[in-house]
């Protein structure tokens, strides 16, 4: 389970945007130009810019299980 | 783990990573960087999570640690559970070069034998500073050109393991990158190795229970992974070290405030 303390203070590493939980999996950029998408995989937040590429074109709606 | 292995895998997987000075040079990075239990520290670079578990569990503060690869958090996180201080101890898996956390968030940054392996040293170091508080402490513990230039001989030596990806540099590169960052305040101490004070450190850094670990997991490793025995191999193949080797390696705690 990711802590709410911290997931406030996590930023996306790219554009430095909040990040905001989503399906309690993913942590998605909300900036609109970035759309970066980080996996939590086993708890831990993958917060690597070359991760959140991967999921950039994938719609929220579409994200599964990291 | 059989494609591109290096020496950062294997540590993940048997559990061990180290910096010169061991917990001693830690316990002074910690004084330096005015750390205590009110405050909230990140280490970048954490390994497999000694030294946030330390800072957690011997000075009471909130830490959080990032690494590059997610293996180390796994052991970090395992740590934590095994000490019971999940409450204090946070991981992520980061890069220094583009940390995911707002600014001016942490009292103090560390950074212990990282950063000479990070490509783009002056960002990485930006971003320490950025998310560090004004009036915080950045600091880092890397090994050290202590004379200059070093031959061709110990240069090899120090960087074989290191699959030539790390970058040595003299105090004054150490310092010129934290004044680069905008820090003030720099203090600096350098060290020249002492051997045997490195075996004993790494001892007081794991306990004799977690070294036992660490030989066990080391066994299992050499028995199981053909790339292991390979770099073992290459390692004996890489001869004995240079006589000169202290007197031009080391390193250096490097402190600056934001």
């Amino acid at each position: 389970m990711v802590s709410k303390d911290l997931l406030e203070i996590l930023v996306c590493p790219a554009c430095k945007t909040k990040v905001e939980l989503v399906k309690g999996a993913w942590l998605v950029c909300q900036n609109d130009q970035c759309r970066r998408k980080y996996p939590i995989r086993d708890d831990i937040p993958i917060m690597l810019i070359e991760e959140g590429d991967k999921y950039i074109d994938v719609p929220v709606e579409e994200l599964g299980t990291p | 783990m059989e494609n591109k292995a290096t020496i950062f895998d294997f540590q993940a997987e048997v559990g061990l990573t180290k910096q010169l000075g061991g917990l001693k040079a830690t316990e002074e990075l910690i004084e330096l960087c005015h750390i205590d239990k009110d405050k909230y520290v990140l280490d970048v670079g954490c390994g497999v999570g000694v030294t946030p578990c330390y800072l957690a569990k011997r000075h009471g503060c909130r830490v959080v640690g990032v690494d590059i690869r997610d293996r180390m958090i796994d052991r970090s996180k395992e740590r934590a559970n095994k000490e019971s201080i999940e409450d204090r101890v946070e991981f992520r898996v980061a890069d220094a070069q583009d940390l995911p956390f707002e600014d001016d968030l942490f009292d103090a940054v560390i950074c212990e034998s990282v950063l000479a392996m990070v490509p783009d040293k002056p960002k990485a170091m930006h971003e320490y500073v950025r998310v560090t508080k004004p009036g915080g402490f950045v600091g880092l513990n890397e090994s050290t050109w202590i004379k200059t230039p070093p031959p061709v001989e110990v240069v090899e030596w120090v960087g074989q393991d290191l699959s030539g990806n790390a970058q040595f540099l003299s105090a004054d590169g150490w310092v010129g990158l934290l004044q680069g960052a905008g820090l003030r305040e720099i203090v600096v101490r350098t060290y020249e190795i002492d051997t045997r004070n490195e075996a004993r450190e790494i001892l007081r850094r794991y306990g004799c229970r977690g070294m036992l670990g660490v030989l066990g997991r080391t066994l299992s490793l050499y028995a199981r992974s053909p790339a292991y025995r390979r770099f073992v191999k290459e390692e004996r193949e890489e001869g004995v070290t240079p006589e000169n080797l202290d007197e031009y390696f080391g390193y250096g705690l490097y402190v600056g405030s934001k």
